[in-house]
């Protein structure tokens, strides 16, 4: 399904872009968005550490005060201070492309999930750190790697607009792809509307099998919890075409919504156990300043 | 509420009709409304809890479309009136037995006519007396015609016979006829479509000439008309021979002088030749039995321009009958022999084509209606049924209003 570029990334959003950039500079120093320390030592300037002086070591790191006091050579070690790099999945399944019930605003969730990824991939690029995107549906698409700075930034968004969307929804799949290639620990960026067939459970099961920091953005459409449904229905899946009957009246709506709040608090749980971020980017509203409440109580860290 | 009174064919094929057009508005109506959603996560947990219902609305669907399809039959039936017998005409014989003098005549012939015609499967002998009855029903033997009117015989207004023609009437339909043996003279020519036949005179001598009380005889006869038409107007019974400014038809001869518009039966003696083959009945309504080859050599005359013959020769030359609005021309020489049964039927014919006829239901004829149905009960209609059917009809609709009212689509 082809994808309105034009609209995508117009003006607004791109001037929405650039208060992000203010938003972007309010972050703490030593909050860089994917910014940690790292465990390796190095040539950082904040001390971790002494070891003893070995041959081959650089002479200016060792401490000469320890020299004096015990006539013996000790090296300072300083963390290494590295950026992390920052996997964003993308979610390309034909759910992202459907319109919200009831409404006929073309608003879909993949230009909320294109311009979340810009957004996000903006701050980035403001504080150097590395951005990788995949795309998924049913299988995971070839992505592109070394997002940093502005000009891969434009990279990024000439990237953006060939999307398209289609086929099924499976998340998990993608995680353990994405397991699979052994990328170096870091933000772990979900964008999708995480409607995987195995629910937010198996969801969460692959995102606890990786190392990463999850932020997970959940692509949602207004009224989405409780849909304006009512009566005798055949429900038809976008995504695979199956076929439910059901009678929606209030009761039902109320198990509908029931339901859909357990899933949105299982991965609003798991993001706070793994000291990760949950948020639900809303169609129907401007997405960049959804994306900036990321970073209105400090930084995202891996 | 007799309205179609179709066949058993008919009847089973409007019906498939009707049920088929119902399951199509059923499907139509309890179609459930197609949404595409971006996934069925969350609406499998609904289904879920949902399902022993879905299955309750499922049987409630099938319930509501058998109860709308019986619904409809009836209101079908009870409207169609089917007859479960074939498609054959029937018949209808009415015999008047008002007269206890007449009765016993006319049931014999009616007993004649349902033996050699038949009645068909919707035909029946009704005895038209003070209160009609239906004496004889398809497959019963016909001996029994004669004690079962016995008892009905009495003096009774003539106008009872549009009672039991009524009903007779309403319990047939196209294509089927009445044959009224006696009967008051301004017998209609049909009810509601249904033909009224008089039967024929099987014989002269057998007619009853005297004319029942306080019937008015309106047919002039003048005096120098053949005796055969004497005798032949004798057997109807209806006779005036009061002055012919009296009459309403006047049987004179074609020298007489009479009014424009009275209508008349006239002898035509003048001779304009003779072909000797036989002769056709062209449009004579009686049974004749002119059409043979007999009487041959009678003389016949030319047809006025715009006069219809009746009985004419096999090149249409000469006619010895011929018809032109509310006049008959009748050869002199066709009423010669007196010995012959056939004049009595082609004056009878004469005089029913220039009488004016009751074509339009007249009092008595309306008077009968609102009672038909009772008349002759468990004949054709079943109109006490009807209401019960339309009322049932009703509820069971209100019920698969109710049915459904929980599946429909808001």
């Amino acid at each position: 399904m082809a994808i309105d570029t034009q609209r995508i990334f117009d003006p607004a959003f791109l001037r929405s872009l650039e208060a992000l950039r203010i938003v972007a500079r309010r972050v703490p120093a030593g909050g860089r968005l994917a910014e940690q320390p790292s465990k390796a030592r190095g040539a950082g300037v904040e001390f971790s550490d002494v070891r003893p002086y070995v041959q081959g070591d650089d002479i200016r790191a060792i401490d000469w005060n320890l020299w004096q006091r015990f006539e013996k050579a000790f090296l300072k070690l300083f963390l290494h201070e590295e950026d992390l790099p920052v996997h964003v999945l993308l979610d390309e399944s034909a759910s992202m492309a459907l319109p919200p019930l009831g409404r006929s605003e073309p608003r879909d969730k993949t230009t909320a999930a294109l311009q979340a990824v810009a957004a996000l991939a903006f701050v980035a690029a403001e504080h150097l750190d590395r951005v990788g995107v995949t795309p998924f549906a049913d299988a995971s698409g070839i992505g592109i790697r070394g997002i940093t700075g502005s000009a891969s930034f434009h990279r990024l968004l000439a990237w953006l607009v060939a999307r398209s969307a289609g086929g099924r929804t499976d998340l998990v799949a993608a995680l353990r792809e994405l397991g699979h290639r052994r990328l170096r620990r870091g933000l772990l960026v979900v964008v999708s509307d995480f409607l995987d067939p195995r629910g937010a459970g198996g969801v969460v099961d692959a995102l606890r099998a990786l190392p990463h920091t999850p932020c997970l953005l959940r692509i949602a459409h207004p009224h989405e919890a409780r849909p304006p449904l009512s009566g005798e229905l055949e429900l038809e899946d976008h995504e695979t075409g199956e076929r439910l009957p059901l009678f929606v009246d209030e009761a039902a709506l109320d198990r509908f919504a029931t339901a859909h709040a357990a899933h949105c608090d299982t991965l609003r749980a798991f993001a706070r156990t793994r000291r990760g971020r949950y948020l639900e980017i809303r169609t129907g509203e401007p997405v960049v300043p959804q994306v900036a409440t990321l970073f209105t109580h400090g930084a995202l860290s891996g | 509420m007799n309205l179609a009174g179709l066949s058993g064919t008919a009847f089973a094929g409007g019906l498939a009709g009707l049920l088929l057009a119902l399951g199509a508005l059923h499907l139509l109506r309890v179609r459930m409304r197609r949404q595409v959603v971006d996934s069925l996560l969350f609406f499998r947990s609904v289904a879920l809890h949902a399902r022993p219902r879905v299955l309750g609305r499922k049987l409630a669907r099938l319930g509501s479309f058998l109860v709308a399809a019986a619904a409809l039959a009836l209101a079908w039936t009870a409207f169609a009136e089917p007859s479960a017998g074939d498609d054959a005409p029937s018949r209808a014989i009415v015999v008047d037995v008002t007269s206890a003098a007449r009765a016993s005549p006319r049931v014999a012939q009616a007993e004649q006519l349902a033996a050699t015609l038949g009645l068909g499967p919707r035909g029946v002998v009704v005895a038209a007396g003070a209160a009609p009855l239906a004496v004889l029903r398809p497959g019963e033997p016909t001996e029994l015609l004669a004690s079962r009117c016995e008892a009905r015989f009495g003096d009774a207004p003539p106008s009872r016979v549009f009672d039991a023609l009524v009903a007779c009437a309403h319990a047939l339909r196209d294509g089927d006829e009445i044959v009224l043996i006696g009967g008051p003279p301004q017998a209609p020519a049909s009810i509601d479509g249904i033909p009224v036949r008089l039967a024929e005179a099987t014989a002269a001598a057998a007619i009853d000439v005297a004319p029942p009380p306080g019937t008015r005889l309106a047919v002039f006869v003048a005096e120098d008309v053949p005796a055969a038409i004497a005798i032949a107007l004798d057997a109807r019974g209806d006779v005036d021979r009061s002055a012919i400014g009296d009459a309403v038809v006047a049987i004179a001869r074609t020298t007489a002088t009479l009014p424009v518009a009275m209508p008349a039966v006239l002898v035509e003696d003048r001779d304009d030749g003779v072909v000797v083959e036989p002769r056709v009945t062209v449009a004579c309504a009686a049974p004749l039995s002119l059409r043979d080859a007999a009487r041959q050599s009678t003389p016949g005359f030319r047809p006025m321009p715009g006069e219809s013959p009746w009985i004419v020769d096999a090149r249409g030359e000469f006619a010895l009958v011929a018809a032109q609005d509310s006049r008959v021309r009748i050869a002199g020489a066709l009423l010669d022999d007196l010995t012959r049964r056939d004049v009595p039927l082609l004056i009878d014919a004469a005089l029913e084509h220039v009488r004016p006829r009751t074509t339009a239901p007249s009092l008595p004829i309306a008077a009968a209606r609102t009672h038909a149905g009772d008349l002759l009960p468990g004949l054709g209609d079943s109109g006490t049924l009807a209401p019960l059917f339309l009322a049932l009809a009703l509820a069971v609709l209100l019920l698969d209003a109710w049915l459904l009212s929980r599946g429909r689509v808001a």
